[in-house]
């Protein structure tokens, strides 16, 4: 061992032979390093990685030297997904002693590893971007980001404790379990991850009681009471009674509004439409009936005149029979000398349905007579006679 | 149950490579041997 102050070799002396230095306290600070140092490599073979830190960071406040204990540390760092931590360590070890270190592979590794630098940078970037969306509230955007650094370096201990957090927020505890359980590989005793998984079995039971009690209040079914044969009600407090008599209410206030609604929205516009192509169609028919109708009218006045012409015809026909009849009573009853009555008979006779003959009787036989009685009788006569005769 | 905000405050962001330089020169280096080495000069100084 080498005087701390002058450099002077000493064996078993309690103080410096030649600068008179206490050598002794400074054996005791050396134990102690050399002993926290084993403290920490035995918790690091443990994978107590937050415990190896600890024991390893008081090892080099005895005696910043130990290149051992920071070498270690360094490692345990790497290991914890804290690289630029390890980094560090590993380049003060280089400095504090240049020669045979075995700092030198650590950083080599890092160093000429394709990439291994910018990848570690990546994911510690990634992590530091999680918190700051943590702390903005983004906590879906600060999940998706921890999960890719999780991606890039599975043992980072902070990230899994931080999105094991973030899914306990969410009250996604089996989540959250899971990955704490992840997070224990990598550091078995990390106290953090203790409390959260705590918490986090404590949540789970909680949710898993209440779910069991709910269930088993749903299946509760009431006991049958064989003395007195009669299945009493469940137990139920005036509260639950009243709770669930107001539940049952809302439900049924619930169902009539959206019974309501659902007709409102949905029937009165089907049936007003429905009435509204009734009336549409009822129209149109009535607007082709009436066109039918009036063509109808045309037809049917058409069938009168035709009608009526034939009636005129007809009505002509019988004139003529009957003007040929009358014709030969009055020439009968002329002949006979009845005058008056031949007249009358006469009167009665259509001149101008009679043909060629008839008017030849009018003219010969009875024509100038009937122009004699015409005149005798047409002022005491009807219009009818004087017209008829007129003709 | 685990106050988020409390919780989140013990996360505190990673040291970046950039950052290396000054988290090493940062680094406090100080240990008990240089306590001892003040003292033992203290003492020397005293005498």
């Amino acid at each position: 061992m080498n005087c701390y102050m002058c450099n002077t070799i000493v064996d078993t002396e309690d103080s410096c032979p030649h600068c008179g230095a206490d050598i002794k306290a400074y054996r005791m600070i050396e134990r102690a390093s050399v002993e926290s140092y084993n403290d920490g490599l035995q918790r690091a073979k443990m994978r107590d990685l937050s415990g190896a830190i600890e024991s390893l960071n008081r090892a080099l406040q005895y005696d910043k030297y130990n290149i051992a204990a920071r070498n270690l540390l360094g490692l345990v760092y790497y290991e914890f997904g804290e690289p630029v931590m390890a980094l560090r360590e590993w380049v003060i070890s280089k400095n504090l002693a240049p020669k045979g270190n075995y700092a030198d592979h650590f950083l080599g590794e890092i160093q000429h590893g394709p990439g291994a630098l910018d990848k570690l940078d990546a994911t510690v970037k990634k992590y530091n971007q999680a918190i700051q969306y943590c702390q903005q509230g983004n906590r879906d955007l600060a999940r998706i980001q921890l999960k890719k650094v999780l991606n890039m370096n599975a043992k980072m201990v902070r990230a899994r404790q931080l999105l094991a957090l973030l899914y306990m927020q969410d009250g996604e505890f089996e989540s959250a379990r899971k990955e704490l359980a992840a997070a224990a590989q990598t550091d078995v005793k990390n106290p953090r991850t203790i409390h959260y998984m705590q918490v986090c079995r404590q949540s789970i039971k909680e949710l898993q009681d209440a779910a069991n009690k709910k269930k088993k209040k749903k299946n509760d079914k009431p006991e049958y009471n064989v003395a007195v044969d009669t299945a009493p009600l469940p137990r139920q407090t005036i509260i639950e009674a009243l709770d669930s008599m107001r539940g049952g209410i809302f439900n049924i206030i619930f169902g009539v509004v959206i019974g309501l609604l659902v007709t409102i929205f949905l029937i009165v516009p089907e049936v007003r439409e429905n009435a509204n192509n009734r009336a549409a169609t009822a129209l149109v028919d009535a607007n082709e009936e009436a066109a039918g109708s009036a063509s109808d009218a045309v037809a049917l006045q058409a069938q009168i005149d035709n009608l009526q012409e034939q009636l005129d015809n007809y009505t002509g026909k019988g004139d003529l029979k009957t003007s040929y009849e009358q014709l030969f009573v009055a020439q009968s009853l002329l002949s006979q000398g009845n005058s008056e009555e031949a007249f009358l008979a006469f009167s009665q006779v259509n001149r101008d349905l009679l043909g060629e003959g008839g008017q030849g009787i009018i003219s010969g036989t009875c024509g100038t007579w009937c122009i004699h009685c015409h005149f005798s009788f047409g002022r005491n006569a009807g219009g009818r006679t004087t017209q008829t005769a007129g003709k | 149950m685990i106050d988020f905000e409390e919780e989140l405050k013990k996360f505190q962001p990673s040291i970046e490579v950039a950052d290396a330089e000054d988290a090493i020169q940062n680094r406090d280096l100080t240990d008990m041997v240089d306590i001892l080495k003040e003292i033992t000069m203290e003492r020397k100084r005293k005498s």
